[in-house]
């Protein structure tokens, strides 16, 4: 089975699909476009040549554009707006990673509990929204959340059932119709409901397969039952957490359609503007170095939180000591 | 009648520069029992798997009825091998493990059915056909492995530590049932092992091995009563290993007294290992009329069921004593050695680690 | 008391993941254009939906690039994952940090990136870039699915098969192959998951009118969705729900707790 020729077709794969595209967008994201300047010259034969900016002719019209290295995209980068953009793209993020980690680890923790006795079952429900079209899914809370939407539509009817209520709200300044959609708010929900198994998915992993025998090591040596889940299931299942942190974390740096259906374009985030250096404005070069900016970024946030990993590690080696 | 197996001059280097296996040469004769003995990282398990076509060795013959087998690859070799895990195949159940081998080689189902039964019921499992790998015991998976190699009617089956994953009762049981398949089935068996005692148990001849050689081949009983070095002594079965003298022929000088012996050829007052086995040093009172012979003091006592095992104190060395007759702790005692059971042997470059471990249960 | 908690908790986290869910059923079933009215149950919605064509061939694409790309995926993946392992250790673990970056990228950067290269190498982008792009995505899936199975062989399982007068080709397929066959079937299925539900990746690597369901959708997300797709999807979700509980039935049956990486779920 030792067969080189495996790995061949491989690496191969790995270097036009991985390594050459990254090294595309490092490129167009040092570079800008500019045009060649020329002037065109009319010969007495009718016939037209071109004179370049060194002086020299050539009979054949030159492409009008060429790469050439600059770090202008960089200082544009930096401008105000971009900048704005980013930091509420992280926010949102940070937010929707937040509240999928608040509102999914317990969900993994209590579908491993002896509660729910399929717990496969279970598991396969939280995935089998997934196949639905996550386009669809999401435009399926429009209909819920719009202002005319079924929402607004349950609670005006509430309020109509018990006047007092009514009168309560419209007190409070709470309007008829509430505005639920186009705003942050909205995009966060978008998101956590898109990514909310991503978070459950490996920590139910990790905490599954911690053994159980050790909270009853811990039970036995005279832990309550919030001790044994903070210094027992906790401490076992930050892996979990830290990849559904990731996998969390990272889509939602990054999105543009969820921001573009529940936001109605009111919340562009960064990966809005790249989509739009790539569509509309057409300016890949740009486009190139945000990306470069939205990968460093990723990057240094996988960075910390695998020093994080390591230094928990290497705290329970000690710990054993 | 040639021999079955040749291996001359077998090398064997790792890619760390590790050497595995030091020119090594074994003759294994049909329908032998053969043992590779010695301890992890011995190259006893390289030899097996040089053997079977696993391993490439760098120089050397392995002739198989007098043709060289080494360029061939292990599934064109009528060798079958006995893997220390088994390593059976999970997704197949008991019936299909064992006819994977007739199977490949397209034989009639029917006749492979059969075949099939017939092994099983060898190996004491028939009716298990069905039952799945993961099902059985570690002891029932050997059994499987074996009759799963068998089945293809190997002239040779290579044993790889086959009974260390399986509990001390079992292991004994199935080192009986081995032989009992050896010697019906006519197949030669070469064994690796580690356990000098299942090696004493079961083999015609027992190879002992260090550090990519073989020290000594010889029967069991040769291995046991006449260790040609000390490292072979301590190895198998306990002793006493002690330095001594050669003062002359058939004369030899340790525990500062003066032994007849049955060794010559060694030369006069040359150094050498001496070899006592625990149950041939014999306990006098002291009233004893023997002069001549060492005096200590029994140190300790311990009833290990079929004898005692006393440990007795003699000037600087402390022995190991096996008995039927238990002495108080205490007790001045004669110590005294039958010529026939005192075994000499030139020192090698082990000897230094063998008689510090063996002075230091003076401590 | 807290059991109940406990349970009412996963209700209301399953309603949360369901309700839009339930709402687009219902809304396939509804005879109106407008969601916002209830016009009465109507089935006319799936019979048009079979005279539609551009939606047919948006699922058309949809359908065979996932599995075209699963496919290759899963070939190119489960050879990678084997190379990989044979491999000594310096250069896998250089070569595994190599596939784990399309993984940690975020979509966007690997679809940009993708058509870069496309752009680079002149090719018009349409059926075939969208197909090699989800390739691209789909074997790092694939390794990262084999790769454990490979690690729990017993490494002897090749040699026995040999012994037993297998070539390595025979021993391969008739040995290896359906031990680690569970990771290779999971790999296949996320690579198949992931190119269906993908919409960013192919956003950036499609062209030439090729376009499949989420392209279609996003395109009608604008003016607005037929009925029609909440009438496909319903369909697909029913077909993959029961897929995905006559896969696993055996093991709800049984009941037993089930390790994760047992469970039949690609995601």
């Amino acid at each position: 089975m030792k067969n080189k020729a495996l790995t061949v077709p491989f690496v191969l794969w790995a270097a036009i699909f991985v390594v050459v595209p990254l090294l595309m967008i490092l490129w167009y994201g040092v570079t800008v476009e500019e045009t060649i300047p020329y002037t065109e010259i009319v010969l007495d034969d009718g016939s037209v040549i071109y004179e370049l900016e060194d002086g020299s002719h050539t009979s054949e019209k030159p492409y009008e554009k060429r790469a050439r290295v600059s770090l202008s995209n960089f200082k544009r980068m930096l401008e105000p707006t971009y900048l704005k953009l980013l930091l509420r793209s992280l926010k949102i993020a940070v937010i929707t990673t937040l509240i999928c980690l608040l509102l999914g680890y317990p969900v993994a923790l209590i579908l491993t509990g002896r509660d729910f006795k399929r717990p496969a079952l279970w598991l396969m429900l939280l995935i089998l929204p997934m196949w639905m079209n996550f386009l669809l899914r999401t435009y399926s809370w429009l209909s819920i959340l719009e202002n005319s939407g079924i929402l607004n539509g349950l609670i005006a009817s509430l309020r109509e059932a018990i006047p007092a209520l009514d009168e309560w709200l419209l007190a409070r300044g709470v309007r008829r119709r509430i505005v639920f959609l186009y705003n942050e708010n909205a995009v966060i929900l978008g998101m956590v409901y898109n990514y909310l198994s991503f978070m459950i998915m490996p920590i139910y992993t990790v905490i599954e397969k911690t053994d159980r025998s050790l909270l009853e090591a811990a039970a036995d040596l005279g832990a309550n039952p919030v001790q044994r889940f903070l210094r027992v299931t906790l401490p076992y299942s930050l892996p979990g957490v830290l990849e559904g942190v990731t996998m969390v974390f990272v889509p939602a740096v990054t999105t543009f359609v969820i921001s573009q259906l529940m936001g109605g374009g009111k919340v562009p985030l960064i990966g809005d503007i790249i989509q739009n250096q790539f569509g509309k404005s057409s300016d890949w070069h740009f486009g190139s170095t945000l990306s470069l900016l939205v990968m460093v970024v990723v990057l240094a946030f996988m960075g910390a939180l695998n020093r994080i990993d390591k230094e928990e590690a290497a705290q329970k080696e000690v710990r054993i000591l | 009648m040639e021999n079955i197996l040749s291996i001359r001059n077998l090398r064997v280097v790792f890619e760390d520069g590790f050497v595995a296996l030091g020119g090594v040469s074994l003759e294994i004769g049909r329908n032998e029992f053969v043992t590779l003995l010695g301890p992890s990282g011995c190259g006893k398990t390289t030899l097996l798997r040089c053997i079977g076509g696993f391993e490439k060795p760098g120089s050397g013959e392995i002739l198989y009825k007098g043709k060289d087998i080494v360029p061939l690859p292990p599934y064109k070799r009528a060798i079958n091998t006995v893997f220390q895990r088994y390593a059976l195949f999970p997704h197949l159940n008991v019936a299909q493990n064992v006819a994977f081998g007739p199977d490949l080689r397209g034989e009639d189902r029917k006749k492979t059915a059969r075949e099939v039964g017939r092994m099983l019921e060898m190996v004491g499992l028939a009716g298990y056909e069905k039952r799945r790998i993961a099902s059985l015991s570690g002891g029932q998976q050997q059994r499987v492995a074996i009759a799963r190699a068998l089945i293809n009617k190997p002239d040779v089956l290579l044993l790889d530590e086959p009974l260390a994953a399986l509990d001390l009762k079992l292991r004994r049981e199935m080192q009986l049932e081995l032989k009992r398949i050896q010697r019906e089935s006519g197949i030669t068996f070469v064994f690796v092992t580690h356990d000098q005692e299942e090696a004493l148990t079961m083999s015609d001849r027992v190879a002992v091995m260090r550090a990519g050689e073989i020290l000594q081949l010889g029967t069991p009983e040769d291995i046991y009563n006449e260790p040609q070095s000390a490292f072979v002594a301590d190895f198998i079965g306990e002793s006493n290993i002690l330095p001594g003298t050669m003062v002359r022929d058939k004369l030899v000088r340790f525990l500062n007294c003066e032994f007849a012996c049955v060794d010559s050829g060694f030369g006069e007052q040359a150094e050498v290992d001496v070899v006592v086995r625990p149950e041939d040093l014999k306990l006098r009172p002291m009233d004893d009329p023997a002069e001549g012979v060492p005096q200590g003091v029994v140190e300790s006592l311990l009833f290990k069921g079929v004898h005692y095992e006393m440990k007795v104190r003699s000037g600087e060395s402390v022995l190991l004593v096996h008995s039927t007759h238990a002495r108080p702790v205490g007790m001045r005692v004669k110590l005294a050695v039958a010529p026939s059971d005192i075994q000499v042997m030139r020192k090698s470059d082990c000897s230094p680690d063998v008689l510090k471990r063996h002075a230091e249960r003076a401590q | 008391m807290k059991k109940a908690l406990r349970r009412a908790y996963i209700a209301l986290i399953m309603a949360f993941l369901y309700a839009p869910i339930v709402l687009l059923i219902l809304y396939s079933f509804n005879d109106s254009k407008s969601r916002a009215v209830w016009g009465g149950f109507t089935l006319r919605w799936y019979q048009e939906l079979f005279s539609d064509t551009a939606i047919l061939s948006a699922l058309g694409t949809t359908l065979t690039v996932g599995l075209l790309s699963a496919v290759i995926s899963t070939v190119l993946g489960t050879a990678g994952a084997i190379a990989l392992f044979q491999l000594r250790r310096r250069p896998r673990h250089a070569l595994l940090s190599v596939i784990n970056l399309p993984m940690l990228n975020s979509e966007v950067v690997t679809g940009v990136s993708l058509m870069l290269l496309f752009a680079m190498a002149h090719v018009q982008l349409g059926y075939v870039t969208l197909l090699l792009a989800h390739v691209g995505f789909g074997v790092p899936y694939v390794v990262l699915s084999v790769l454990p199975k490979l690690r729990q062989l017993d490494p002897h399982l090749a040699e026995a098969a040999q012994d037993l007068g297998a070539t390595p080709l025979q021993g391969f397929l008739r040995v290896i192959l359906p031990d680690i066959m569970p990771g290779v079937f999971s790999g296949f299925l996320m690579a198949l998951t992931m190119s269906i539900d993908d919409f960013v990746i192919s956003f950036f690597t499609t062209g030439s009118g090729v376009s499949n369901l989420s392209i279609t959708i996003y395109t009608m997300a604008k003016r607005g969705i037929s009925p029609k797709i909440n009438a496909l999807s319903t369909l697909i979700f029913l077909c993959v729900f029961a897929l995905l509980i006559g896969l696993n039935l055996r093991d709800f049956k049984r009941g037993g707790r089930k390790k994760p990486d047992e469970v039949r779920i690609p995601y």
